[in-house]
């Protein structure tokens, strides 16, 4: 799976988007923005297993800020 | 001890207000929007939970948009300092208080703005937006003022001057402190551009926790910069709220504490609050109105038109003196003075005295009121 990580601008944007997919049923998980994003700054992201595709655009259309996307690495 | 000074902050609070905040302390000692760890993020989670709490109270646009401040008056300077820019004009009321009145009053000592004062008519709303609809200006950006009165009670016409504010392109400003939990607010109905509330008054949470609500898409410069956990390779403020605001470690005792204070608000009901305390207030004008030697000041003839709030004034006595008489001898704490609101003063005419203001909360009962009647009644 790639790039599902759906990067935010902060901790408030990722709880209202992790509240926006709740609601549709879609699983997600707050984690910080990791380094390999290539974004520099302090962020948070969501990690949305199978349906990150689904997940942006739903967020986009909510009017979420969604500042891009990232491969998850594994621990 | 009788506490009848409400208006310059709630006491006792709710048990569910010490217990969250005891909670917070406990259990949400962690700094939200920062880590990743487990314990960072439960934290920001209740941060989340109560911009929730709050944005669903106050009808907010956004979640985003509600900023967590130190206090209303923070709130107020952020919105002035952040939203006036050099050669603008801004109106406030007559009964506006030092937290609205001085930061405007510094930008015009400063040679950045220039200010009028809108007179309140407190019997006629339509004579008082007129009295604003008259001052406003080509340079008019910003019409600020008080939903009620801290010292009279008087509740002014925000509505309409809201809607005056936004026939003429300008911008709105409520100042809640004194109603936010007592007088319903409404932002997308009313569409304020801005409230700003003290969360440790009528919503019966701690002190030191403000909110400032922001319903437009106007950009408002920070008042505070520094660290928000967000865009961090930059040295620039946050493009977005609430980052943007809220620079600095966010007072999560306070938050939480607010959160439960508005929920006790809500199990109360706000009709319910308001109409019980006004009810006290209105039956304390009575009996105090029947004394010669008290002169209640100032209560609209109209019951729509007044917060449960009264000031009165003893003959011959300045107010700091009724205060210190019924603390030695009853233990009734009252508040005397000023009440940091000059402009209210001079507009009643009590600015060399002073009055005596009462302010009940959802805690004082009759009996408390009686008690204030009788020492009155022994005072000369």
């Amino acid at each position: 799976m790639n790039n599902e990580l759906i990067l935010l601008p902060s901790v408030t944007y990722a709880m209202k988007a992790k509240g926006i997919l709740d609601q549709y049923k879609i699983r997600s998980y707050i984690q910080r923005t990791p380094k390999n994003t290539g974004i520099r700054s302090c962020g948070y992201c969501l990690f949305v297993p199978g349906k990150a595709d689904e997940a942006e655009n739903l967020l986009r259309t909510k009017g979420i800020r969604v500042l891009g996307r990232a491969k998850r690495e594994e621990l | 001890m009788i506490y009848l000074d409400n208006s310059a902050t709630t006491y006792p609070k709710p048990p569910g207000v010490i217990r969250a905040v005891h909670n917070a302390v406990q259990n949400y000692g962690f700094n939200p929007g920062r880590g990743g760890y487990r314990s960072s993020l439960r934290t920001a989670q209740k941060v989340y939970e109560a911009r929730q709490t709050v944005r669903a109270f106050f009808h907010a646009p956004l979640v985003e948009s509600v900023i967590f401040t130190a206090s209303c008056t923070q709130a107020l300077n952020t919105v002035v300092k952040g939203v006036l820019k050099k050669g603008d004009h801004v109106i406030m009321s007559s009964f506006d208080h030092n937290a609205v009145a001085r930061p405007i009053h510094r930008l015009q000592q400063e040679g950045i703005i220039s200010y009028s004062i809108a007179q309140v008519d407190i019997n006629d709303d339509n004579a008082t937006i007129e009295n604003f609809r008259q001052l406003i200006n080509e340079r008019t950006k910003l019409i600020v003022c008080t939903h009620a009165s801290n010292v009279f009670g008087f509740r002014l016409p925000a509505e309409r001057l809201c809607a005056l504010a936004h026939s003429y392109g300008l911008l709105f400003c409520l100042d809640a402190a004194q109603s936010a939990g007592l007088l319903p607010i409404d932002m997308q109905r009313d569409r304020y551009d801005f409230v700003c509330c003290a969360g440790h008054k009528y919503l019966y949470g701690p002190m030191g926790i403000g909110v400032l609500l922001i319903g437009n898409d106007n950009d408002v410069l920070p008042l505070v910069d520094g660290g928000t956990g967000s865009v961090s390779d930059e040295l620039i403020m946050p493009s977005f709220y609430p980052d943007r605001l809220e620079a600095g470690t966010v007072n999560i005792s306070g938050i939480i504490g607010l959160q439960a204070g508005i929920e006790f608000v809500n199990r109360q009901g706000i009709d319910r609050l308001y109409e019980r305390e006004n009810r006290l207030i209105r039956s304390l004008s009575k009996e105090l109105s029947a004394f010669r030697h008290i002169r209640v000041h100032g209560q609209s003839s109209l019951t729509e038109h007044q917060a449960p709030v009264l000031s009165f004034g003893v003959e011959g006595t300045d107010s700091e003196t009724v205060v210190k008489y019924l603390s030695s001898h009853a233990d009734i704490a009252v508040r005397g003075g000023l009440h940091c609101a000059p402009l209210a003063h001079r507009s009643m005419n009590t600015i060399d005295t002073g009055t005596v203001r009462v302010s009940p909360s959802a805690f004082t009962t009759q009996n408390d009121m009686r008690s204030l009647v009788n020492s009155l009644r022994k005072f000369r």
